[in-house]
């Protein structure tokens, strides 16, 4: 609960008015300013008691983004509606569009709320590749002179998973009875797969014992055996981090961390689609940690680091204080996986001389010395291989 | 202009109307280029008549004013810049009708009730329109000391329902005084805050001061904790 921006301006205003008066002593400017503050704070009082008790609830709301996932640069369709079952008041509300750009259309809507729906729509897009966050849809209730303004959360982000045009994976779809199968459908604990009961159906052909619903095949007594039927499921929580030394501007304009958190959203797409959860930490200098849970619908911001059990981590190893951390987290029992960036090869595609290669030597060094103090698993890959490298990561948890 | 907004509008100018009503009856005579003047600038902000009729208003006085003055009447001149003046803070006040800024607005309300205050200063003895200018020039150096002995009970009495009347512009719409005192919650508070400044009024001069500054601190004090704005 708060003054809506307007009466704050006005307070200010008239309480600077009031000093101005006090200093010079002038009567009817004293009391007239005094006045209204004094009419404003007991009318925010009175006005802000109905509002105590509007909460979220009373105001059931839905978003829709499509398409979702996109391309840099496409338009995107946002859709947001309210169906208000407090009425009477007047609102505002808005939605909080981050680095997204709006293309058209309005992201805010204000009113007198008189139980019909309210819709918002309109058009994002993003030139830059990764997880886009959109959202949350605010409501600003206020009272009938529009003093007192109460904020409610209504809905919460929503990611936007934008991809560049040329990373749009095909990923198979049948299951893969290989030793190694693809991401998404073999049975690690951490890509996960798992098995969801559909439905009995009868079977013509002798099946495997381990498939018939024997249960439901002694019940219906037609002799036609039932076999149990499963959908199969990629679920589980995948855990990345991205480390140091990603905040760099690459030549054509993009960043390096948005590159390769594009790389990791065209290989994990798959997964979020049904129903896994991705955590993705960064490290901030100074900080630490940060977590953000990303869910296919949702994104929730988390304040303390989940418990890590595995974690795929890609780093330039830049910072000395990360390394401490990774040195912590691997003698408390995680399993780390560290992927190096070594942007050397990137760098020498633009140039061949001579001290540059110099210096994509040191760089490998750099990295060679900090990454074996840490004694941890690791994978040197340039920028270009980075999802390659990560797939195989992924797909067969071998020893690198 | 509705009734409402017209008479919401009248309030908020009262004591401005008090005041040029008192500077009108100081003048020792009435020059007609300053009622020309007075009226000229007046129709400005209210744009009741066309474009062209209100140039013709401006610029037929000031012509003729400056001519005037080139043959030897410099009171005509004078007259036309006294009627500019007086009716700077009625200007003032209207242009507070179109203002969405509440800020704003209070900035300009203020303003023009200092003025008001500086043309109570000068219209104490009978004036004539270059004394008036003399005056109205002048009077600004003096004014900070002179501010707090300027007293005038009607003015004072008049701040009351202008001060009603400009909070009757902080709806977004229907900013009419009827709006401000149909809501419940507004009308409790206009009349707890009048009783509360009543008692804070009839203190002895020392006391009043002190409780001025309580209220103003405690009523800033009650929407930082009450509404917990600051987080």
């Amino acid at each position: 609960m708060m003054l809506s921006e307007r009466i704050a301006f006005l307070y200010q205003a008239v309480c600077a008015f009031f000093v101005i008066s006090m200093m010079l002593d002038i009567k009817p400017i004293i009391l007239a300013t005094l006045y209204i503050m004094v009419f404003l704070a007991i009318y925010a009082v009175i006005a802000s008691r109905p509002l105590r008790r509007i909460t979220a609830s009373l105001f059931p709301s839905s978003m829709t983004i499509n398409p979702n996932p996109s391309r840099t640069g496409e338009r995107v369709r946002v859709r947001a509606s309210i169906a208000p079952i407090k009425k009477g008041l007047p609102a505002m509300i808005r939605l909080e569009l981050g680095d997204l750009e709006l293309v058209d259309g309005s992201k805010t809507w204000s009113g007198l709320l008189k139980g019909d729906p309210i819709s918002l729509s309109f058009s994002v897009k993003s030139m830059d590749p990764g997880i886009k966050l959109i959202g949350p849809l605010k409501l600003a209730l206020m009272d009938s002179l529009g003093v007192v303004v109460k904020e409610l959360e209504i809905h919460p982000k929503m990611p936007i998973f934008f991809l560049e045009a040329d990373k749009a994976l095909s990923h198979p779809t049948s299951y893969s009875l290989s030793k190694h199968p693809s991401p998404g459908l073999s049975r690690s604990y951490f890509m996960g797969v798992d098995h969801e009961y559909r439905i009995s159906q009868p079977q013509e052909i002798e099946p495997p014992a381990r498939k018939i619903d024997w249960k439901r095949t002694a019940q219906r007594g037609d002799e036609r055996i039932y076999l149990k039927l499963y959908d199969k499921l990629m679920r589980g929580d995948l855990m990345f981090g991205l480390g140091s030394g990603l905040d760099i501007i690459l030549p054509d304009g993009v960043r390096l961390e948005s590159r390769i958190v594009q790389d990791i959203l065209a290989i994990t797409l798959p997964h979020l689609r049904e129903g896994s959860k991705i955590w993705l930490m960064r490290w901030i200098k100074g900080k630490g940690l940060t977590s953000s849970l990303i869910e296919r619908s949702r994104v929730i911001e988390v304040l303390e680091a989940p418990k890590i059990t595995y974690l795929i981590y890609v780093t330039r190893l830049i910072d000395e204080e990360e390394q401490k951390l990774l040195k912590r987290l691997s003698s408390e029992g995680a399993l780390i996986k560290l992927i190096l960036i070594d942007l050397g090869s990137d760098l020498l595609k633009i140039s061949d001389e001579e001290w540059l290669k110099k210096l994509v030597d040191l760089e490998r060094m750099r990295l060679k010395s900090r990454v074996d103090q840490l004694n941890i698993p690791y994978s040197m890959t340039s920028l270009e291989l980075f999802g390659e490298s990560l797939r195989r990561i992924m797909m067969y948890r071998r020893a690198l | 202009m509705r009734i409402e907004e017209l008479v919401t509008l009248i309030l908020i100018c009262l004591p401005s109307i008090y005041t040029i009503s008192r500077l009108f009856l100081a003048f020792e005579e009435l020059n007609p280029f300053m009622i020309l003047g007075f009226i000229a600038m007046f129709l400005l902000p209210i744009t009741l008549f066309s474009y062209e009729i209100v140039i013709l208003m401006l610029y037929v006085p000031a012509i003729t004013s400056i001519i005037l003055a080139f043959l030897g009447h410099v009171s005509a001149l004078l007259g036309l810049a006294s009627g500019y003046l007086l009716s700077l803070s009625l200007i003032i006040l209207l242009s507070i009708r179109g203002e969405e800024r509440l800020h704003i607005s209070s900035l300009i309300y203020f303003m023009a009730m200092i003025l008001n205050l500086m043309n109570l200063m000068i219209s104490q003895n009978p004036l004539t329109p270059r004394l008036f200018l003399v005056r109205f020039f002048g009077g600004w150096r003096i004014f900070p000391s002179y501010a707090g002995k300027i007293f005038d009970p009607i003015f004072l009495g008049l701040m009351a329902p202008s001060t009603i009347g400009f909070l009757s512009s902080i709806p977004r719409d229907k900013r009419y005084i009827l709006s401000l005192i149909s809501s419940h919650g507004a009308l409790a508070s206009l009349l707890i805050t009048a009783l509360l400044l009543l008692i804070a009024s009839i203190l002895p001069s020392g006391a009043a001061w002190i409780a001025c500054l309580v209220l103003a601190a405690s009523s800033s004090l009650l929407l930082i904790l009450y509404l917990r704005v600051v987080k």
